[in-house]
């Protein structure tokens, strides 16, 4: 027994040394979601194309994914392949919120290079962005069949991204 | 065990006061002059009525982060987001919102990591206990192992 506590200082040692680098593993720039488990914010606003408006009632009765985008966005180029490759997946509706951009650019945008989206939510100040937390783009939220956001994606959904850890929380979310 | 624990002792404990002490100064490390520069820069930015407002629009907007770039204020960054932030702090400012809505509202949305200063609550309270609790466990150990009498035929 005595000799346990000679060893004490080299355990908590080894304990500190695993929990700082687990620490260090994560991405700083991925601040989690304060609205996991809220209601999307009651919005309306303009479609990107089309003069109906959309509401947040837009989310209620299918899953669906929201997607932060903006042609000033780099990264955004290399994730809508991606969004057109699983837009054809059963049962998920594909949102976008084009997030302060200019609108022609942003239409431009869906001509040249196809079109995911059910619609586009057209949010040229960015103020709904700012309700739902987003600091950057893109960025994309998982909302279940009552509205309720679920998931936040930071960055691009990548394949890896979406057969890993999109995929599966939808399959979950579409059998509830 | 005396020799390895105290050393270890006093590591930790000092670890964690400059740790606290760190967390404590993240941001303040401002020269007089250049945070005399901003003020007026934000002055002449974001106009207020009265001294006592443009003073509380400081204090809030230095005591969020940006989430762009986190080490810095919204006060400070010139990122697209904490501009928009200021605008949102300056707007609410203006239609009489305090200092404490403005701060619920934005943790509302961004989270706790928003602000330099976390809240004290249930999701916090490990963050803000935890280097205390070390330190006086770490006092605790020193405590008893002084107190008990150095054993006969021990070397040192």
């Amino acid at each position: 027994m005595k000799r346990i506590k000679y060893f004490l200082p080299l355990l908590i040692f080894i304990a500190i040394a695993l929990f700082f680098w687990k620490g260090l593993q994560k991405d700083p720039h991925e601040i989690p979601s304060a609205l996991i488990g809220k209601p999307v914010p009651a919005f309306n606003y303009p479609a990107l194309t089309g003069n109906q408006p959309l509401t947040n009632k837009i989310f209620i009765g299918k899953v669906s994914l929201l997607n932060v985008w903006a042609t000033w966005c780099p990264t955004c180029y290399a994730e809508h392949a991606v969004l057109l490759d699983i837009m054809r997946t059963p049962n998920l509706v594909i949102y976008g919120l084009n997030y302060k951009d200019d609108r022609t650019k942003a239409e431009d945008w869906i001509k040249e290079n196809g079109n995911p989206y059910q619609a586009v939510i057209y949010d040229a100040k960015g103020t709904l962005a700012m309700d739902l937390g987003v600091y950057g783009a893109p960025e994309t939220f998982v909302i279940d069949k009552k509205g309720i956001i679920r998931y936040k994606h930071i960055g691009a959904v990548s394949p890896n991204v979406w057969e890993t850890k999109l995929k599966p929380l939808l399959e979950k979310l579409n059998h509830e | 065990m005396s020799r390895a624990s105290y050393a270890l002792i006093l590591c930790v404990s000092l670890f964690t006061m400059t740790a606290s002490l760190a967390a404590k100064d993240d941001h303040s490390y401002v020269d007089a002059g250049l945070l005399r520069l901003a003020q007026n820069k934000s002055q002449q930015l974001y106009p207020f009525e009265s001294p006592a407002l443009q003073q509380r629009f400081e204090n809030i907007t230095t005591e969020l982060r940006c989430l762009v770039c986190q080490n810095e204020s919204i006060a400070d960054s010139n990122a697209p987001l904490a501009k928009d932030l200021r605008d949102e702090v300056y707007y609410k400012l203006q239609h009489g919102y305090s200092e404490d809505e403005i701060k619920n509202y934005l943790v509302d949305r961004y989270g706790q990591f928003i602000l330099f200063r976390p809240a004290f609550n249930l999701s916090t309270v490990v963050l803000w206990i935890f280097p205390l609790l070390v330190l006086m466990i770490g006092f605790l150990i020193l405590f008893f192992q002084t107190q008990r009498k150095p054993r006969h035929g021990n070397k040192t």
